[in-house]
Formats: structure tokens, C-alpha cells, sequence
């Protein structure tokens, strides 16, 4: 079975749109946290099917697949210290106790 | 081939600058004293700020493409270069002040407002979507760190954890925005986009073109996020409120003017052959923005969030103008003479606009940061009762900038308001406008109600504000030339906005 194009663009949405879900849906901040790289994921392997089928031998899309992650490994140091700070304040990771400011 | 041209450095010089005072600032703060050691990084910090600001004159003097294409100094980039350091500048001001009121005084807050700068000069100045992309991430990573600074009061990091979750969640859609426009036009150069827009890449069963409104709506929802347009709007009053007042000010103006930008430069210029697919998008938003933003104003009583939802509102009247581009992208009166003065064109709007928010909205935040005091004690609308006959000074300031952001005459609002407005009433959008006046007026209600409790209520509380300051007192002088100039004498700027329109696409 040949795999084609089709098939990692409906994979990688289908990782995207469970990121999403796990972001809508979950109540752990760490949870929640890491649906975020699951999204982002999603659409690293946008990025290198692309990059495999436009052209051959095409490099642009995998190298943007290493500026997604280096991204992405800065907003994890930055986002889990931030947790951490919040866990301190709170003593809590249940998303729905994140309340202090309301109208 | 491995020659780099120095003029390509000279081009992204004011970013050059500020990284370097940044990490200087970094290595300084160590084995600096602790009793001096808040002065010194704010001083290189205002120092860095300065130089950025006479490195933006050199750049302005070589404009061309730098990086092989990556980096383009035109006049968009030019204009708003000058802007987000003007406004870091102030900020920087502003936090010297702030953060010895509240004991906070560490260098890592300068080093993180020198860096979201260079962030957002990166996306004014890209045309090419992942540089851009990577832009948009230094200054929202800087600003997710800055929103928690006061990281013992609980609302801070509240604030820090909100801003952090769903400026993440935005910038993955972004990200899959971009994904999808390199598979369907086989490039991320935004010139390239625009011509090769229409299609002609093919793969399996899939065309290239059948990608791009997918692509359109995935980078709309990313962007609508970062300017805070309704729906995707939640966060905003949560992390305005949270947030240190600088911080707040900061994150209220620089980053969305420099949203806006990313916005024209991908909707405008390189998918300007879709306008039809994303005008309801943009008019939709626009038309919620408004509305929502200003009758969820009303209902406030704490002056920061109620600061938010006046920037959700005025988001709104921005986007208006994007709605006029949409019909009418081919506006354009000859550059030369003074028909290039007639506020014909929404590229244009959009400039002055952004110039007049960032100025009015950073000079109110720092009134609000003057009054705030140790823990943000006094940010309640009560607090302001009667200050203005006991703090004269700070509080005409605050009436002026509250005066501006209504849309009052003789000052900036009122221009950015009246050239927004022309705009689409000539792309014909006349629903649009008459919901944008009617939400001009319901919002000089709250705005004025401010004035209201500081001349005509008695003080229920002393409210202990320190004497002005040197630093406080230049922040209000820019920010008050800066609102009545535009207001006074609008078409200084009105005219090299209107140049840097013409030269856009």
C-alpha cells in the first residue's frame, strides 16, 4: 500500500484537532500544556509531507520542522516554570480553580 | 556564494541593538550590588532604548531586503520600528519607577522588554511567514514571562498562566495557517504567495488553491487571538488585570500594532487575490469586537479591565478598516501633492490609528501605574475618586488620554477615528460605520466616567501617590506631544503612512 499525501494531511489533522480537543476538554494544566505541543506536532508532520511531495529533495519543510521545535522547547522552559510558580500561589493544577479575576 | 553584505546587519540594526543591551544587562545584574542593581539595569536599559531609537534612523536610511529576501526594510517597516521602540522606551521609563515602588527591582525585567522588542521588530520587518512566525514567538514568550513578574501575588500569575495557554494555543493555528500555505503555493516568501497564489501547484487529487481559504481562516483565528478581536478575545481582561500596570501598557499597544502589521502584510499583501473569502471573517469580527468590547466596558470597576475591553473595542474599529480593504483594495490617490493627504485609503487608517492607540493607550497605562502604589492596592474606579484636584498634573493627563481614546477633537483618536471611518464609508461598508459610531458614543460613556469620579466625586480615601518623578514626568511628556501632535498636525503622519501604503504591495 503506497501511503500518500492524502493520507499524512488527514494524520496530521487529525493530531491537530485532538490537541485542540485535550486543550477544550481537559482540566490539568499539564494536560492541557502538552495537547498545546501535540498541536504543534500535528503540524510538523504538515510541514515535512509537504516538503517530501512538493518537490524532490526539497529541504525548506523540514527545516522549518527544527524552528517549530526550537520554539516550542522555549515555551515549554517558559511554561512549565510559569506552572510551577502558579502551583506555589495555589497548591493546584485543576484549570477550573483559576478563577481570582471574574466580572 | 557565502558573501553576506554588512548593509544586510545595517537593516536590522534596532533589533541588533536591543539584544545586545538585553543580554548585557543579563551579565551586568549578576555581579552588580543589590542596592544599586535595579538603577543600573534600568540606565542601560533606557540607554539600550535610546541607541535602538538612533539605530532606527540609520535603518531608515537603507531601505532594501536583507537576508536574501527574509528581512525587507520598506516604509511599513520603517514606521513601525520607530513606533514599538518609542513605546519601549517609555516602558522602560516607566518600569524604573514601578518596580522600586513595589520591590520588584530586578534586571531580567528590562532584559525581557528589550527582547519582546526585538520579537516584534522581527515581525514588522519579515516577509517571509516562518520568520515571522518566530517573531511573533520572541515577543510573546518575553511577554508571558513579564505578565507573571510580581510572582507572589497570585493574580500575576494567573495572569502569566492565561496569557501563556491561549497565546500558545493562537500561535499553533497560526502555525498550521503557514503549514497549509506552503503546501498549497510551494512557498512561505509573502511576494511569492501573492503571485503564485492562484494555483498552479497540483499534487495527487488535491489543488494547491483548494488549501488557501482553509489557510486563511487557521491564520485568521492565530492573529485574531494576538489583537485580541472577539471571539477569540477571553483572555484579555483576565491577563490586563493581572498583569504589572507597564507590563499591561506594553502588552495593550507594541505587540498588536505589530499584529496589525503581520495581519496587512498576510491578508492584504499576500492573499489579496482572497479577499472575498476572508472580508466576512474580518467584518464579522470587527462588527463583535465593537460591541461586545464596549458593553462589557461599561459594567467595569476596575480600571485595567475596563482598559481591556476598551482595547477589544478598539481592535474592533481597526478591523473596520481591514473590512475596507477587503471591497476596496485599489483606493489609491497619486502620492504627490496634497491629494495624498485625503484619508482615502485604509492602509493608511490602519497606520495612523495604530500611531494614536499605542500613544493614548500607554500614556493612560501609566497614570494607572503612577496611582497603582505596592501591590497594585489602588486600580478600582473608587480609588479615583476626587484625584484630580489633589494630583492635578497626572490626572489632566489621564483626562486628555481618556478624552483622546473617545475620539474627542484637536486630539489623535479623533483623526484615527475620522480617517478609519472615511475609509470604509468609501469602500462603501455604511452598516459598519453607523455601528461604529454608535459605539463611539456608548463609550464615551465609560471613558468619561473616569473624569467624572476624579473632578466631581469627594476622596473617600487618601490615596498615597508619590511626586512625579523625572522618568514619570518625560513618559507624560511623549505620550501628550504625541497625542496632541497627531491630533494638531495629523498630516505629518498621515503623509508618510499614506507613502508607506503606496509601496506596500
Amino acid at each position: 500500500m503506497v501511503v500518500s499525501l492524502a493520507d499524512y494531511l488527514v494524520l496530521s489533522a487529525l493530531l491537530f484537532a485532538l490537541g485542540v480537543a485535550g486543550f477544550l476538554f481537559k482540566k490539568d494544566l499539564i494536560t492541557v500544556f502538552i495537547s498545546i505541543e501535540l498541536m504543534l506536532n500535528g503540524v510538523n508532520l504538515t510541514f515535512v509531507a509537504f516538503s517530501h511531495y512538493l518537490r524532490q529533495n526539497a529541504i525548506d519543510g523540514n527545516l522549518f520542522v527544527f524552528f517549530v521545535m526550537v520554539v516550542a522547547a522555549a515555551e515549554a522552559a517558559v511554561g512549565l516554570a510559569i506552572i510551577i510558580a502558579v502551583v506555589r500561589n495555589r497548591n493546584t493544577l485543576n484549570i477550573d480553580k483559576m478563577d481570582l479575576m471574574k466580572n | 556564494m557565502n558573501f553576506v553584505p554588512g548593509v544586510w546587519y545595517v537593516r536590522i540594526l534596532p533589533e541588533i541593538v536591543l539584544t545586545v543591551f538585553g543580554a548585557l544587562i543579563l551579565l551586568v545584574e549578576g555581579p552588580a550590588r543589590a542596592g544599586n542593581r535595579g538603577r543600573l539595569c534600568g540606565a542601560l536599559a533606557l540607554l539600550g532604548s535610546l541607541a535602538a531609537f538612533a539605530a532606527c534612523f540609520v535603518q531608515a536610511r537603507y531601505p532594501g531586503e536583507a537576508f536574501s529576501g527574509l528581512f525587507r526594510v520598506d516604509r511599513l517597516a520603517i514606521y513601525f520600528h520607530f513606533l514599538i521602540v518609542l513605546a519601549t522606551l517609555v516602558v522602560v521609563l516607566l518600569a524604573m519607577d514601578y518596580l522600586r515602588a513595589q520591590h520588584y527591582e530586578r534586571g531580567e525585567f528590562y532584559a525581557l522588554v528589550l527582547f519582546a522588542a526585538v520579537g516584534m521588530g522581527f515581525m514588522v520587518g519579515s516577509v517571509e511567514l516562518v520568520m515571522i512566525f518566530i517573531g511573533l514567538e520572541i515577543s510573546s514568550i518575553s511577554s508571558y514571562i513579564l505578565a507573571g513578574y510580581r510572582r507572589n501575588a497570585p493574580r500575576s500569575t494567573e495572569a502569566a498562566l492565561k496569557y501563556l495557554l491561549l497565546g500558545s494555543f493562537a500561535t499553533a493555528f497560526f502555525l498550521y495557517g503557514i503549514a497549509l500555505i506552503y503546501g498549497g503555493t510551494g512557498s512561505t516568501m509573502i511576494d511569492a504567495i501573492a503571485r503564485g497564489v492562484a494555483g498552479k501547484i497540483s499534487m495527487g487529487g488535491l489543488t494547491g488553491a483548494s488549501l488557501i481559504p482553509a489557510a486563511a481562516g487557521l491564520m485568521f483565528v492565530g492573529l485574531a487571538f494576538k489583537v485580541s478581536a472577539v471571539p477569540f478575545q477571553v483572555w484579555t481582561p483576565d491577563v490586563y488585570e493581572g498583569a504589572p500596570a507597564p507590563v499591561t501598557g506594553l502588552l495593550a499597544t507594541a505587540p498588536k500594532a505589530a499584529a496589525f502589521v503581520v495581519f496587512l502584510r498576510v491578508f492584504y499583501v499576500a492573499l489579496n487575490s482572497y479577499s472575498h473569502d476572508w472580508f466576512w471573517l474580518v467584518w464579522t469580527a470587527s462588527l463583535l469586537s465593537m460591541t461586545a468590547g464596549n458593553l462589557a466596558a461599561l459594567l467595569q470597576n476596575n480600571i485595567k479591565r475596563m482598559l481591556a475591553y476598551s482595547s477589544i473595542a478598539h481592535a474592533g474599529y481597526v478591523l473596520v478598516a481591514f473590512a475596507a480593504l477587503a471591497v476596496n483594495p485599489t483606493v489609491l490617490q497619486s502620492v504627490s501633492g496634497p491629494a495624498a493627504l485625503l484619508p482615502g485609503h485604509g492602509v493608511a487608517a490602519i497606520l495612523f490609528y495604530l500611531a494614536a492607540y499605542v500613544a493614548m493607550n500607554l500614556g493612560a497605562f501609566a497614570v494607572i501605574a503612577h496611582f497603582a502604589h505596592r501591590n497594585e492596592r489602588y486600580v478600582e474606579l473608587n480609588d479615583y475618586a476626587g484625584l484630580g484636584f489633589r494630583f492635578p498634573f497626572a490626572s489632566a493627563a489621564l483626562a486628555l488620554f481618556l478624552l483622546s481614546l473617545i475620539g474627542v477633537p484637536l486630539t489623535a483618536g479623533f483623526f484615527g477615528k475620522l480617517y478609519v471611518f472615511r475609509a470604509a464609508l468609501d469602500a462603501h461598508l455604511v452598516g459598519l460605520v453607523i455601528v461604529a459610531l454608535l459605539n463611539s458614543a456608548l463609550a464615551a460613556f465609560y471613558y468619561l466616567r473616569v473624569i467624572v469620579y476624579m473632578y466631581m466625586r469627594p476622596s473617600g480615601q487618601e490615596v498615597p501617590a508619590p511626586a512625579p518623578s523625572g522618568a514619570f514626568r518625560l513618559v507624560m511628556a511623549i505620550c501628550i506631544i504625541a497625542v496632541l501632535w497627531l491630533g494638531i498636525f495629523p498630516e505629518t503622519i498621515l503623509g508618510f503612512a499614506h507613502a508607506a501604503a503606496y509601496h506596500l504591495r
